[in-house]
Protein backbone atom coordinates (compact mmCIF):
# COMPACT_ATOMS: atom_id res chain seq x y z
CA UNK A 1 0.00 0.00 0.00
CA UNK A 2 1.27 3.42 -0.75
CA UNK A 3 0.92 6.80 0.69
CA UNK A 4 -1.90 8.17 -1.38
CA UNK A 5 -3.86 4.58 -0.85
CA UNK A 6 -3.13 5.03 2.81
CA UNK A 7 -4.56 8.42 2.88
CA UNK A 8 -7.70 7.50 1.34
CA UNK A 9 -8.53 4.90 3.41
CA UNK A 10 -7.41 7.11 7.22
CA UNK A 11 -11.00 8.23 7.76
CA UNK A 12 -12.33 4.43 7.51
CA UNK A 13 -9.76 3.34 10.16
CA UNK A 14 -10.94 6.55 12.53
CA UNK A 15 -14.82 5.45 12.19
CA UNK A 16 -14.60 1.48 11.68
CA UNK A 17 -15.46 1.82 8.26
CA UNK A 18 -12.54 -0.53 6.85
CA UNK A 19 -12.51 -4.63 6.10
CA UNK A 20 -10.41 -6.56 8.28
CA UNK A 21 -8.00 -6.85 5.33
CA UNK A 22 -7.63 -3.37 4.65
CA UNK A 23 -7.42 -2.75 8.02
CA UNK A 24 -4.48 -4.44 8.46
CA UNK A 25 -2.71 -3.49 5.67
CA UNK A 26 -3.17 0.15 6.50
CA UNK A 27 -1.92 -0.63 9.82
CA UNK A 28 1.25 -2.08 8.71
CA UNK A 29 2.13 1.07 6.75
CA UNK A 30 1.28 3.06 9.55
CA UNK A 31 3.69 1.49 11.26
CA UNK A 32 6.30 2.08 8.90
CA UNK A 33 5.16 5.59 7.68
CA UNK A 34 5.60 8.74 10.12
CA UNK A 35 3.98 10.74 7.57
CA UNK A 36 0.90 8.76 7.64
CA UNK A 37 0.93 8.25 11.12
CA UNK A 38 0.85 12.08 11.53
CA UNK A 39 -2.14 12.96 9.54
CA UNK A 40 -3.52 10.03 11.53
CA UNK A 41 -2.91 11.74 14.50
CA UNK A 42 -4.29 14.88 13.11
CA UNK A 43 -7.71 13.19 12.07
CA UNK A 44 -8.21 12.23 15.43
CA UNK A 45 -7.72 15.31 17.04
CA UNK A 46 -10.36 16.22 14.55
CA UNK A 47 -12.14 13.58 15.38
CA UNK A 48 -11.92 14.83 19.32
CA UNK A 49 -12.54 18.32 18.30
CA UNK A 50 -16.29 17.74 16.81
CA UNK A 51 -17.37 15.33 19.80
CA UNK A 52 -16.31 18.90 22.35
CA UNK A 53 -18.75 20.60 20.26
CA UNK A 54 -21.46 22.53 21.80
CA UNK A 55 -25.00 20.28 22.38
CA UNK A 56 -27.72 22.74 23.34
CA UNK A 57 -31.22 21.95 24.29
CA UNK A 58 -34.15 22.88 21.97
CA UNK A 59 -37.42 23.18 23.50
CA UNK A 60 -40.74 23.82 21.28
CA UNK A 61 -43.97 25.33 22.00
CA UNK A 62 -46.31 23.54 21.19
CA UNK A 63 -49.23 26.40 21.30
CA UNK A 64 -47.30 28.42 18.87
CA UNK A 65 -47.16 25.22 16.86
CA UNK A 66 -50.76 25.25 16.45
CA UNK A 67 -51.36 28.65 16.35
CA UNK A 68 -48.81 28.66 13.03
CA UNK A 69 -50.44 25.56 11.72
CA UNK A 70 -53.68 27.33 11.81
CA UNK A 71 -52.37 30.45 10.43
CA UNK A 72 -50.94 28.32 7.35
CA UNK A 73 -54.30 26.33 6.64
CA UNK A 74 -56.17 29.72 6.73
CA UNK A 75 -53.27 31.45 4.30
CA UNK A 76 -53.46 28.13 1.93
CA UNK A 77 -57.60 28.27 2.13
CA UNK A 78 -57.35 32.15 1.60
CA UNK A 79 -54.78 31.59 -1.20
CA UNK A 80 -57.04 28.93 -2.87
CA UNK A 81 -60.25 31.14 -2.59
CA UNK A 82 -58.56 33.90 -4.32
CA UNK A 83 -57.42 31.36 -7.33
CA UNK A 84 -61.33 30.43 -7.58
CA UNK A 85 -62.04 34.24 -7.85
CA UNK A 86 -59.47 35.19 -9.97
CA UNK A 87 -60.02 31.95 -12.57
CA UNK A 88 -64.11 32.53 -12.13
CA UNK A 89 -63.42 36.35 -13.01
CA UNK A 90 -61.38 35.50 -16.14
CA UNK A 91 -64.51 33.24 -17.36
CA UNK A 92 -66.85 35.89 -16.76
CA UNK A 93 -64.32 38.26 -18.70
CA UNK A 94 -64.35 35.93 -21.78
CA UNK A 95 -67.78 35.14 -21.61
CA UNK A 96 -68.47 38.73 -21.88
CA UNK A 97 -66.08 39.72 -24.86
CA UNK A 98 -67.10 36.56 -26.60
CA UNK A 99 -71.06 37.55 -26.36
CA UNK A 100 -69.78 41.50 -26.64
CA UNK A 101 -68.15 40.18 -30.44
CA UNK A 102 -70.59 37.62 -31.65
CA UNK A 103 -67.75 35.44 -31.11
CA UNK A 104 -68.00 32.20 -32.48
CA UNK A 105 -66.37 28.84 -31.82
CA UNK A 106 -66.27 26.01 -33.58
CA UNK A 107 -64.61 23.06 -33.54
CA UNK A 108 -64.10 21.06 -37.32
CA UNK A 109 -61.95 17.96 -38.49
CA UNK A 110 -57.88 19.59 -38.17
CA UNK A 111 -59.20 23.50 -36.46
CA UNK A 112 -60.55 25.07 -34.38
CA UNK A 113 -62.73 28.02 -36.07
CA UNK A 114 -62.97 31.61 -33.74
CA UNK A 115 -64.79 34.22 -35.64
CA UNK A 116 -66.46 37.51 -34.75
CA UNK A 117 -68.06 40.21 -35.75
CA UNK A 118 -71.27 40.35 -38.07
CA UNK A 119 -70.16 39.37 -41.62
CA UNK A 120 -69.31 42.40 -44.04
CA UNK A 121 -70.87 42.77 -47.98
CA UNK A 122 -67.82 42.96 -49.32
CA UNK A 123 -66.61 39.38 -47.64
CA UNK A 124 -65.90 36.41 -50.08
CA UNK A 125 -69.15 33.95 -49.89
CA UNK A 126 -67.97 31.07 -47.34
CA UNK A 127 -66.75 28.17 -49.07
CA UNK A 128 -67.98 25.05 -47.53
CA UNK A 129 -66.02 22.92 -45.33
CA UNK A 130 -65.27 20.15 -47.84
CA UNK A 131 -63.38 23.13 -50.16
CA UNK A 132 -62.23 24.43 -47.10
CA UNK A 133 -60.50 20.81 -45.72
CA UNK A 134 -59.63 19.77 -49.31
CA UNK A 135 -57.87 23.40 -49.56
CA UNK A 136 -56.00 22.77 -46.47
CA UNK A 137 -55.20 19.30 -47.69
CA UNK A 138 -53.62 20.37 -50.74
CA UNK A 139 -51.32 23.01 -48.71
CA UNK A 140 -50.23 20.28 -46.65
CA UNK A 141 -49.61 18.19 -50.08
CA UNK A 142 -47.30 20.85 -51.62
CA UNK A 143 -44.35 18.98 -50.18
CA UNK A 144 -42.61 16.90 -53.15
CA UNK A 145 -43.74 13.45 -52.22
CA UNK A 146 -46.83 14.41 -51.71
CA UNK A 147 -47.06 16.75 -54.87
CA UNK A 148 -46.32 13.12 -56.81
CA UNK A 149 -48.95 11.31 -54.67
CA UNK A 150 -51.33 14.21 -55.74
CA UNK A 151 -50.06 13.80 -59.22
CA UNK A 152 -50.85 10.02 -59.51
CA UNK A 153 -54.36 10.64 -57.69
CA UNK A 154 -55.42 12.89 -60.22
CA UNK A 155 -54.36 10.79 -63.53
CA UNK A 156 -56.37 7.76 -61.82
CA UNK A 157 -59.46 9.92 -61.81
CA UNK A 158 -59.19 11.42 -65.18
CA UNK A 159 -58.20 7.46 -66.27
CA UNK A 160 -61.39 6.29 -64.46
CA UNK A 161 -63.21 9.48 -66.16
CA UNK A 162 -62.20 8.59 -69.69
CA UNK A 163 -63.44 4.67 -68.62
CA UNK A 164 -66.59 5.94 -68.04
CA UNK A 165 -67.21 7.94 -70.67
CA UNK A 166 -65.99 5.12 -73.31
CA UNK A 167 -68.76 3.39 -71.89
CA UNK A 168 -71.22 5.27 -72.51
CA UNK A 169 -70.33 6.25 -75.93
CA UNK A 170 -70.82 2.10 -76.41
CA UNK A 171 -74.10 2.41 -75.02
CA UNK A 172 -74.98 5.39 -77.11
CA UNK A 173 -73.86 3.41 -80.20
CA UNK A 174 -76.31 0.45 -79.31
CA UNK A 175 -78.84 2.42 -78.78
CA UNK A 176 -78.70 3.81 -82.17
CA UNK A 177 -78.51 0.48 -84.01
CA UNK A 178 -81.22 -0.86 -82.40
CA UNK A 179 -83.50 1.83 -82.91
CA UNK A 180 -82.64 1.45 -86.93
CA UNK A 181 -83.18 -2.27 -86.62
CA UNK A 182 -86.39 -1.62 -85.15
CA UNK A 183 -87.11 1.14 -88.06
CA UNK A 184 -86.41 -1.85 -90.92
CA UNK A 185 -88.36 -4.07 -88.97
CA UNK A 186 -91.46 -1.65 -89.25
CA UNK A 187 -90.70 -1.02 -92.65
CA UNK A 188 -90.63 -4.81 -93.52
CA UNK A 189 -94.18 -5.11 -91.61
CA UNK A 190 -95.44 -2.61 -93.56
CA UNK A 191 -94.62 -3.98 -97.08
CA UNK A 192 -95.82 -7.52 -95.88
CA UNK A 193 -99.33 -6.05 -94.47
CA UNK A 194 -99.17 -4.22 -97.80
CA UNK A 195 -98.50 -7.45 -99.64
CA UNK A 196 -101.20 -9.40 -98.01
CA UNK A 197 -104.26 -6.85 -98.39
CA UNK A 198 -103.39 -6.49 -102.13
CA UNK A 199 -102.99 -10.39 -102.62
CA UNK A 200 -106.48 -10.32 -99.97
CA UNK A 201 -108.37 -7.92 -102.74
CA UNK A 202 -107.21 -9.84 -105.90
CA UNK A 203 -108.83 -13.29 -104.34
CA UNK A 204 -111.84 -11.54 -103.20
CA UNK A 205 -112.44 -9.75 -106.71
CA UNK A 206 -111.40 -13.25 -107.76
CA UNK A 207 -113.87 -15.37 -106.24
CA UNK A 208 -116.99 -13.27 -105.37
CA UNK A 209 -117.21 -10.72 -108.36
CA UNK A 210 -116.78 -13.42 -110.99
CA UNK A 211 -119.14 -15.63 -109.80
CA UNK A 212 -121.82 -12.92 -109.86
CA UNK A 213 -121.33 -12.48 -113.63
CA UNK A 214 -121.73 -16.27 -114.31
CA UNK A 215 -118.03 -16.37 -115.22
CA UNK A 216 -116.12 -19.75 -113.75
CA UNK A 217 -113.29 -18.54 -111.42
CA UNK B 1 -37.77 2.94 19.06
CA UNK B 2 -39.49 2.61 15.55
CA UNK B 3 -42.61 0.84 16.95
CA UNK B 4 -43.20 3.33 19.31
CA UNK B 5 -43.02 6.01 16.76
CA UNK B 6 -45.49 3.82 14.26
CA UNK B 7 -47.81 3.45 17.07
CA UNK B 8 -47.82 7.23 17.99
CA UNK B 9 -48.33 8.31 14.53
CA UNK B 10 -50.78 5.55 14.29
CA UNK B 11 -52.83 7.08 17.24
CA UNK B 12 -52.36 10.55 16.20
CA UNK B 13 -53.86 9.85 12.59
CA UNK B 14 -56.95 8.95 14.12
CA UNK B 15 -57.30 12.01 16.56
CA UNK B 16 -54.69 11.71 19.46
CA UNK B 17 -53.20 15.14 19.99
CA UNK B 18 -51.48 13.57 23.06
CA UNK B 19 -49.96 11.16 20.69
CA UNK B 20 -48.55 13.79 18.47
CA UNK B 21 -47.21 15.57 21.86
CA UNK B 22 -45.45 12.59 22.51
CA UNK B 23 -43.34 12.30 19.11
CA UNK B 24 -42.21 16.28 19.30
CA UNK B 25 -40.90 15.42 23.02
CA UNK B 26 -39.17 12.32 22.04
CA UNK B 27 -38.05 14.11 18.54
CA UNK B 28 -37.06 17.97 19.59
CA UNK B 29 -33.39 17.20 20.93
CA UNK B 30 -32.23 14.71 18.32
CA UNK B 31 -33.51 17.23 14.53
CA UNK B 32 -32.85 20.63 17.46
CA UNK B 33 -28.95 19.61 17.65
CA UNK B 34 -29.18 18.03 13.97
CA UNK B 35 -30.16 21.54 12.66
CA UNK B 36 -28.03 23.54 15.20
CA UNK B 37 -25.11 21.46 13.55
CA UNK B 38 -26.05 21.99 10.34
CA UNK B 39 -26.86 25.86 10.60
CA UNK B 40 -24.46 26.82 13.62
CA UNK B 41 -26.31 29.11 15.36
CA UNK B 42 -28.58 28.16 18.21
CA UNK B 43 -31.64 30.37 17.74
CA UNK B 44 -32.31 30.01 14.10
CA UNK B 45 -31.63 26.21 15.04
CA UNK B 46 -34.89 26.52 17.57
CA UNK B 47 -36.79 28.41 14.74
CA UNK B 48 -36.10 25.76 11.96
CA UNK B 49 -36.86 23.03 14.37
CA UNK B 50 -39.88 24.66 14.71
CA UNK B 51 -40.81 24.76 10.90
CA UNK B 52 -39.90 21.01 10.88
CA UNK B 53 -42.60 20.08 13.20
CA UNK B 54 -44.97 22.28 11.84
CA UNK B 55 -44.56 20.86 8.46
CA UNK B 56 -44.71 17.05 10.35
CA UNK B 57 -47.98 18.60 11.56
CA UNK B 58 -49.50 19.63 8.40
CA UNK B 59 -48.01 16.22 6.47
CA UNK B 60 -49.39 13.82 9.29
CA UNK B 61 -52.76 12.97 7.83
CA UNK B 62 -50.74 11.98 4.64
CA UNK B 63 -47.93 10.49 6.13
CA UNK B 64 -47.74 6.92 5.21
CA UNK B 65 -45.37 4.35 7.11
CA UNK B 66 -43.40 3.22 3.84
CA UNK B 67 -39.81 4.00 5.92
CA UNK B 68 -39.16 4.62 9.34
CA UNK B 69 -40.76 7.89 11.18
CA UNK B 70 -37.13 9.07 12.14
CA UNK B 71 -36.34 8.70 8.25
CA UNK B 72 -39.02 10.90 7.00
CA UNK B 73 -38.09 13.11 9.67
CA UNK B 74 -34.69 13.62 9.01
CA UNK B 75 -35.08 14.27 5.32
CA UNK B 76 -37.64 17.14 6.21
CA UNK B 77 -34.82 18.57 8.68
CA UNK B 78 -32.31 18.53 5.92
CA UNK B 79 -35.11 20.03 3.48
CA UNK B 80 -35.80 22.85 5.74
CA UNK B 81 -31.95 23.70 6.69
CA UNK B 82 -31.46 23.94 2.69
CA UNK B 83 -34.56 25.79 2.16
CA UNK B 84 -33.09 28.28 5.11
CA UNK B 85 -30.06 28.39 3.27
CA UNK B 86 -31.13 29.52 0.15
CA UNK B 87 -33.50 31.87 1.67
CA UNK B 88 -30.64 33.69 3.86
CA UNK B 89 -27.67 33.60 1.12
CA UNK B 90 -25.82 31.71 3.95
CA UNK B 91 -22.01 33.71 4.75
CA UNK B 92 -20.20 30.83 4.25
CA UNK B 93 -18.13 32.04 7.52
CA UNK B 94 -20.68 32.46 10.09
CA UNK B 95 -19.72 31.37 13.87
CA UNK B 96 -21.65 29.93 16.33
CA UNK B 97 -22.97 31.99 18.66
CA UNK B 98 -23.26 30.36 21.53
CA UNK B 99 -20.65 31.06 24.72
CA UNK B 100 -19.11 27.51 26.65
CA UNK B 101 -20.47 28.12 30.52
CA UNK B 102 -18.02 26.96 32.54
CA UNK B 103 -17.51 27.99 36.15
CA UNK B 104 -14.64 25.13 37.04
CA UNK B 105 -11.95 26.53 34.63
CA UNK B 106 -10.07 29.45 34.80
CA UNK B 107 -11.04 32.68 32.09
CA UNK B 108 -8.12 31.73 30.17
CA UNK B 109 -8.85 27.89 29.44
CA UNK B 110 -12.84 28.73 28.90
CA UNK B 111 -11.77 31.96 26.37
CA UNK B 112 -9.37 29.11 24.80
CA UNK B 113 -12.63 26.46 24.93
CA UNK B 114 -15.16 28.95 23.00
CA UNK B 115 -11.72 29.82 20.49
CA UNK B 116 -11.29 26.42 19.60
CA UNK B 117 -15.14 25.58 19.65
CA UNK B 118 -15.47 28.68 17.26
CA UNK B 119 -12.69 27.50 14.69
CA UNK B 120 -14.91 24.04 14.75
CA UNK B 121 -18.12 25.95 14.10
CA UNK B 122 -16.75 27.73 11.37
CA UNK B 123 -14.39 24.85 9.44
CA UNK B 124 -18.03 23.01 9.48
CA UNK B 125 -19.89 25.82 8.47
CA UNK B 126 -17.56 26.24 5.50
CA UNK B 127 -17.97 22.52 3.88
CA UNK B 128 -19.86 22.35 1.21
CA UNK B 129 -23.67 21.58 2.06
CA UNK B 130 -23.13 17.96 0.72
CA UNK B 131 -20.52 17.39 2.79
CA UNK B 132 -21.47 18.94 5.87
CA UNK B 133 -24.94 17.05 6.09
CA UNK B 134 -23.02 13.88 5.35
CA UNK B 135 -20.55 14.60 7.94
CA UNK B 136 -23.22 15.34 10.75
CA UNK B 137 -25.32 12.87 10.01
CA UNK B 138 -22.42 10.29 10.30
CA UNK B 139 -20.86 11.47 12.87
CA UNK B 140 -23.11 13.00 15.69
CA UNK B 141 -26.27 11.06 14.62
CA UNK B 142 -24.49 7.93 14.61
CA UNK B 143 -26.48 6.68 11.21
CA UNK B 144 -24.78 4.56 8.55
CA UNK B 145 -23.60 5.08 4.90
CA UNK B 146 -26.87 3.09 4.27
CA UNK B 147 -29.19 5.35 6.22
CA UNK B 148 -28.16 7.83 4.84
CA UNK B 149 -27.89 6.68 1.62
CA UNK B 150 -32.07 6.52 2.03
CA UNK B 151 -32.66 9.55 3.48
CA UNK B 152 -30.52 11.40 0.84
CA UNK B 153 -31.29 9.20 -2.23
CA UNK B 154 -26.82 9.42 -2.90
CA UNK B 155 -25.17 5.48 -3.45
CA UNK B 156 -23.49 4.50 -0.13
CA UNK B 157 -20.12 4.83 -1.85
CA UNK B 158 -20.40 8.02 -2.77
CA UNK B 159 -21.74 9.22 0.93
CA UNK B 160 -18.27 7.06 2.09
CA UNK B 161 -16.12 9.38 -0.18
CA UNK B 162 -17.84 12.32 0.82
CA UNK B 163 -17.42 11.73 4.34
CA UNK B 164 -13.39 11.42 4.04
CA UNK B 165 -13.18 14.21 1.95
CA UNK B 166 -15.20 16.50 4.46
CA UNK B 167 -12.65 15.21 7.41
CA UNK B 168 -9.35 15.83 5.36
CA UNK B 169 -10.63 19.16 4.58
CA UNK B 170 -11.57 19.96 8.14
CA UNK B 171 -8.31 18.70 9.26
CA UNK B 172 -6.58 21.04 6.71
CA UNK B 173 -9.14 24.18 7.76
CA UNK B 174 -8.33 23.67 11.27
CA UNK B 175 -4.92 23.71 11.16
CA UNK B 176 -5.02 27.01 9.08
CA UNK B 177 -7.36 28.49 11.12
CA UNK B 178 -5.67 27.55 14.58
CA UNK B 179 -2.14 29.49 12.82
CA UNK B 180 -4.09 32.34 11.96
CA UNK B 181 -5.80 32.21 15.18
CA UNK B 182 -2.13 31.78 16.74
CA UNK B 183 -0.68 34.68 14.56
CA UNK B 184 -3.59 36.97 15.51
CA UNK B 185 -2.13 36.48 19.78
Amino acid sequence: MNCTQAHDRLPGLLYGHLLPAEKAGLEKHLAECPACRQEYAALRQVRHLLDRGPSPEVRLDLRQLYGQACDRQLRQGRRWRRVGIALCGAAVVLAVIALGLRMEVRMEPRQLVLRWGTPSAQREPTQSPQILQVQAQRAELSSGAAEEQFQLLSQLIHALADTAEARDSQRRQELLQLRADLRELQRRTAQWRYATERDMDALYTAHFISAKKGEKP
Amino acid sequence: MGCDDADLIHRWQHGDAAAFEALVRRWQQPIGRFLFRLVGREEEASDLCQEVFLRVFLAGPRYRPRAAFSTWLYRIALNVARDAARRARRNPVALFDREVQDNTSSAEVVCQRQELTNIVARAVAELSEPLRSVLVLHHYEQMNFEEIARLTATPASTLKSRFAAALHRLRQRLQHLQEESEEAL
